[in-house]
C-alpha cells in the first residue's frame, strides 16, 4: 500500500514539470502583453521596449522557461511583474485562505453526502430515496456562484444572517472566521454533497443486500451498527473516488466563489494576474494547486488502504 | 439416534409473504416441524420451495427483506419469535440462536479480521472485554480445527479458503453457546472433499456441545448422513414429515419418492428417474395438491380441487397427500 502511494508520489515531479510548461506556453499565446499592461495609459514605445528588455520578455519561450525553472528549484517563484511583491510569500499568505474554504467545503461534502447517502439507501424506493434522488439531481445542475448569489441576497441583505463578504482569520476570531465561510463553504459544497450523496446510495443500497449484511442480522446486531459500521465502510470504497474528484473540482470552483464572496484568496490573486499576463503568479497558484491536488490524491490511495484490506500488504 | 430431548423449536402454521409488483405473494404456506433439544432437523426441498425462507422466518430477518408474517408461530424457548420485534429479536439472534449460510466467503465481511467479526458477536451479547473476547475467538478458531488460530484471527476473510471460512462461520455462530443452529445449505458451495470435513466438524460440535441443529439441505444424501427427523418441503409448505430410518425405508409423499428416484445408487442397474416439470414460482401455485400437476399418482378431482393438509400417515410421521393410504411408494433403503 504504502509502496503504492511512494510511486504515485515519485511521479510528482513529472507532473509539475509538464504542468508548468503548459500552463507557461498557454500565457504565452494570451494576446496580453505585459510590458504594455506595466507601461500604463498612452505608453511610450520605448518605455514598453525597455520593460521588455528589463524582464526578459523578448527570450524565446524555452529559455525563459527554464529560468523560470532554475529559479523555482531553488524555491524562489519569481516576483510579480506589478507589486513587485515575491509570489511564493504571497502565495503561502493567500493559501490559509483557500484551505479554510476547502476545510470548511470538505466538512459539508462528508457530512451531508454521508448523512443524505444513508437516509437515501435506507427504504430503497420510498420517499426519502426519492426525494434524495430528486434533490441531488437539482443540485448537481446548479450554477454555484448563483447559488452564492442567492445566498447572499437573502441572508446577507434581506436578512442579516451571515456577512456578505471579506474574510476573517482564525487567529482573529474562530466564530467570525467560520461565519464568513459558511456561505462560500456551502455554495462550493452543493453539487459535491449531491454527487457523493447519490453516489453513496447507489453504492450503499447495493451492500446492503450483501450476504454479509444478513450474517450481521442474523448476529443480532443494531441497524445502527450494520449501517455504519459493517455496510458503510465498504460503500464508501466507490465513493473515495468520486469524493477525490470533488476536491480537485472544490480547488477550482473556489476561483469564481472567492470572487462572489470577495474573499481575498489565491483565486482573485490568480484571476488579477492572469488579466494582465503577469506569469510568475500565476505558475506560482498553479504549481501549488497542483501539489494540493497530488496530496489529496495520495490522501485517497491511503484511506483506500484503510477500507479495504486487499490492497494492503 | 434416538431424541429424547425436551421441546426447543415450535414451527407451527409459519406463513410468510413478499410484497411483490401484484400484491402480496405467499413464499410459505402453513410449515410446521419441531426441533428438539440435541436434535439435528433436516429440511429438504429443491431449490425454490421455501427451505431458506423459512429458516429466514424463524428468526425474524424476512422482515428486513420486505416480509411478513401473517400467521404461524414460532415457538423458542417459550417465547412466540413472530411476535417479539426487532430489538428483542436481537437478542437472540446470535446468543441463542446461530446461523450459518450457503456462501461462507461472501457471509463475511471483507472489511474485518475473521476474530474482530467473531468477537463483535460475543461483546455484542456478552459485553465483556475486548481481550476476553478475543481470547475467546481464538479457543473457538482452535475448536472448528483451524491451524494456528491466533494467526488466522487477524486474518481477512479473502486470505481464507471456502472450507476455512464455513469454519469461521460455525465459530462465530457457536460463539455464544446457542442452543440451536440454523445451517442452511453449510456445505452446498464447497468441493465434495471439504463438505465431508465441514460435515463431520458439524457432528463433532453437535455431540460435544449438543447443539440442536436445523439442517437445511437440497441433497437428500447429507440430510441422510446428518439428520434425525427431516421434514420434506415443496412450493413453500412442508409435504412429508418423519424420522430419517421412517421417511428412507418408506416415503408416504410422491414428491419425496420422486426425489428418491432421482438420486443414482451403486449397484442397482437402474435408469434415474427426474420429476417431470419445475417447482412453480410463488403465486402460480396450482390450487388442491401444489404437486399434482407433476405426480404421476395425481387423480383428478381428488388431487387439484381442495388445499390438502398434513394428514397423520404413520408413527410420527406425516404426508400431504390424499392418497397417502393407497399408494406402495419406493423408498431407499433395502431393510
Amino acid at each position: 500500500m504504502l509502496k503504492l502511494v511512494g510511486r504515485r508520489l515519485a511521479w510528482a515531479p513529472l507532473i509539475l514539470l509538464m504542468i508548468s510548461f503548459f500552463v507557461f506556453t498557454l500565457v504565452d499565446l494570451a494576446p496580453v502583453d505585459p510590458a504594455v499592461a506595466m507601461a500604463g495609459n498612452n505608453p511610450d514605445p520605448a518605455l514598453i521596449a525597455q520593460l521588455r528588455h528589463d524582464f526578459h520578455l523578448s527570450d524565446p519561450l524555452p529559455v525563459r522557461y527554464v529560468r523560470w525553472l532554475g529559479h523555482a528549484l531553488h524555491g524562489d517563484l519569481g516576483n510579480s511583474y506589478f507589486t513587485r511583491q515575491p509570489v511564493g510569500r504571497s502565495v503561502l499568505d493567500m493559501l490559509p485562505i483557500n484551505l479554510s474554504m476547502m476545510l470548511v467545503a470538505v466538512v459539508m461534502i462528508l457530512v451531508g453526502g454521508v448523512l443524505l447517502g444513508v437516509l437515501g439507501a435506507l427504504r430503497p424506493g420510498k420517499i426519502l430515496d426519492r426525494l434524495v434522488t430528486a434533490g441531488g439531481s437539482v443540485a448537481v445542475a446548479v450554477p454555484p456562484f448563483w447559488l452564492g448569489l442567492l445566498m447572499v441576497l437573502y441572508l446577507s441583505v434581506f436578512h442579516q444572517v451571515f456577512p456578505a463578504i471579506g474574510y476573517v482569520k482564525f487567529s482573529t476570531s474562530p466564530w467570525e472566521w467560520l461565519k464568513h465561510l459558511l456561505m462560500p463553504g456551502f455554495a462550493l459544497s452543493t453539487l459535491p454533497i449531491a454527487t457523493v450523496a447519490l453516489q453513496l446510495k447507489g453504492s450503499l443500497t447495493e451492500t446492503l443486500g450483501r450476504d454479509y449484511i444478513l450474517t450481521a442480522r442474523a448476529k443480532g446486531l443494531a441497524s445502527k451498527t450494520i449501517i455504519f459500521k459493517h455496510a458503510l465502510r465498504n460503500a464508501a470504497i466507490p465513493v473515495l473516488t468520486v469524493f477525490g474528484l470533488q476536491v480537485a473540482y472544490i480547488i477550482g470552483g473556489s476561483v469564481i466563489i472567492e470572487q462572489v464572496f470577495g474573499i481575498p484568496g489565491l483565486g482573485s490573486y490568480l484571476i488579477t494576474a492572469a488579466q494582465a499576463g503577469d506569469i510568475n503568479p500565476i505558475l506560482g497558484v498553479v504549481v501549488l494547486s497542483t501539489m494540493v491536488v497530488i496530496l489529496m490524491n495520495a490522501a485517497v490511495d491511503i484511506a483506500y488502504g484503510f477500507l479495504n484490506p486487499k490492497l494492503r500488504a | 439416534m434416538t431424541v429424547d430431548g425436551a421441546l426447543l423449536l415450535d414451527v407451527d402454521g409459519l406463513t410468510v409473504e413478499f410484497n411483490g409488483p401484484n400484491g402480496w405473494v405467499r413464499a410459505v404456506e402453513d410449515v410446521s416441524f419441531q426441533v428438539h433439544a440435541g436434535e439435528i432437523v433436516g429440511l429438504v426441498g429443491e431449490s425454490g420451495s421455501g427451505k431458506t425462507v423459512t429458516s429466514l422466518g424463524v428468526l425474524g430477518l424476512t422482515r428486513a427483506q420486505g416480509g411478513r408474517m401473517p400467521h404461524g408461530r414460532v415457538v423458542f424457548e417459550g417465547t412466540d419469535l413472530v411476535t417479539l420485534d426487532d430489538k428483542a429479536l436481537n437478542r437472540i439472534r446470535g446468543r441463542r440462536i446461530g446461523m450459518v449460510f450457503q456462501q461462507p466467503i461472501r457471509s463475511l465481511n471483507p472489511a474485518f479480521t475473521i476474530g474482530e467479526q467473531i468477537a463483535e458477536t460475543i461483546r455484542h451479547h456478552e459485553g465483556i472485554s475486548r481481550s476476553d473476547a478475543w481470547a475467546r475467538t481464538v479457543t473457538l478458531l482452535d475448536k472448528v480445527h483451524i491451524p494456528e488460530p491466533a494467526k488466522r484471527a487477524r486474518q481477512f476473510p479473502h486470505e481464507f479458503s471456502g472450507g476455512m471460512c464455513q469454519r469461521a462461520m460455525i465459530a462465530m455462530a457457536l460463539s455464544c453457546s446457542p442452543s440451536l443452529l440454523i445451517a442452511d445449505e453449510p456445505t452446498t458451495a464447497l468441493d465434495v472433499t471439504v463438505q465431508a470435513v465441514v460435515l463431520d466438524l458439524m457432528r463433532e460440535i453437535q455431540a460435544e456441545t449438543g447443539v440442536a441443529i436445523l439442517f437445511i439441505s437440497h441433497d437428500l444424501g447429507v440430510i441422510a448422513d446428518m439428520a434425525d427427523t427431516v421434514a420434506v418441503m415443496y412450493a413453500g409448505q412442508v409435504v412429508e414429515r418423519a424420522s430419517v430410518e421412517e421417511l428412507f425405508i418408506s416415503p408416504r409423499h410422491p414428491y419425496t419418492a420422486g426425489l428418491m428416484a432421482a438420486v443414482p445408487r451403486v449397484g442397482q442397474g437402474r435408469q434415474l428417474v427426474a420429476i417431470e416439470g419445475n417447482v412453480p414460482d410463488p403465486g402460480n401455485y396450482p390450487t388442491g395438491c401444489r404437486f399434482h400437476n407433476r405426480c404421476e399418482h395425481a387423480v383428478a378431482m381428488r388431487c387439484d380441487t381442495d388445499l390438502i393438509p398434513l394428514l397423520p400417515a404413520g408413527e410420527a410421521h406425516d404426508s400431504r397427500c390424499v392418497r397417502t393410504s393407497e399408494l406402495m411408494l419406493e423408498g431407499v433403503v433395502v431393510a
